[in-house]
């Protein structure tokens, strides 16, 4: 296990979400942005669960990043692995 | 930490081949590629930013490969028979030895993606062709063209060859199969045609 490679020092998280156009990744954008956790992050609106993909340090919580779009009004949970 | 997975790394990567020569690239999406694939949606956007990025990492491997293989034994300094002959031979072997892979590039040829995969690839394999062409040119081996009518005469006969013989046959309708006798005999004609 211990000599396996390990993905890069970031860690990823993935997320269904209700975010429709652009104009909501504007809105949810900035907050994200401000989450010193979060190295980067997109959004695939051409999937249909509207993916959410977020590349951060491991101190990063998913309840943090889930909260703060159900705060605006989007549907957000982790992606099953 | 969870640790990259080479299994679903090369399954998830086939499968995208697979897909995209069925069905083409606009009826490709994370979804069939992971039912496919046998792997969640998750874990293919744990290796890929997103559908975009998977198809473009895929190709710029694959191009990458192609490309090493039709460099094999090639130096700039050789004849233009020479060298277009081997050119012709490494590219004709690995388009027979990897037909899938083949039609997947060419389903990204036409598509608004492949500009992005042309800016990372084409710069050291053009500089090398380029510098092979500009020394046959200088020797008085071949005549200066521009770049769309020399590269429609030097290798789309021989892309049309490897296709009837994926195919099995010719518009004619016979059996056709790609020996290194035809090849050689339709190489030796570009080399002429492309004379001073």
């Amino acid at each position: 296990m211990n000599n396996q490679p390990k993905l890069p020092a970031h860690s990823i998280w993935v997320f269904r979400t209700s975010l429709v156009a652009t104009r909501d990744v504007q809105k949810i954008g900035p907050l994200l942005d401000q989450l010193p956790a979060i190295h980067r992050w997109n959004v695939c609106l051409d999937d249909c669960d509207k993916i959410l993909r977020i590349e951060a340090g491991s101190e990063l919580e998913a309840a943090t990043v889930m909260s703060l779009l159900h705060r605006y009004g989007y549907d957000c949970e982790e992606l099953p692995d | 930490m969870r640790t990259r997975d080479e299994n679903k790394v090369r399954a998830i990567r086939q499968k995208a081949i697979q897909l995209i020569v069925k069905h083409g690239l606009d009826g490709f999406s994370i979804q069939k590629l992971a039912k496919a694939a046998d792997v969640s949606p998750a874990t293919i956007y744990i290796y890929h930013k997103d559908k975009e990025a998977l198809i473009l990492q895929i190709c710029l491997e694959l191009m990458d490969k192609m490309l090493n293989a039709s460099l094999k034994d090639f130096n700039t300094d050789m004849s233009f028979e020479e060298g277009l002959k081997i050119q012709w031979k490494n590219r004709a072997a690995f388009f027979i030895q990897y037909p899938l892979e083949t039609q997947f590039m060419e389903h990204l040829r036409y598509s608004p993606l492949y500009d992005k995969v042309r800016d990372e690839i084409g710069k050291k394999f053009s500089d090398t062709m380029g510098l092979f062409i500009h020394n046959c040119i200088r020797r008085k081996e071949i005549v200066k063209l521009s770049f769309e009518i020399y590269w429609s005469v030097a290798f789309a006969p021989l892309y049309q060859l490897i296709k009837f013989h994926t195919q099995g046959r010719s518009f004619k309708g016979n059996e056709f199969v790609l020996t290194d006798k035809i090849m050689m005999q339709a190489c030796e004609l570009v080399v002429k045609a492309l004379k001073p």
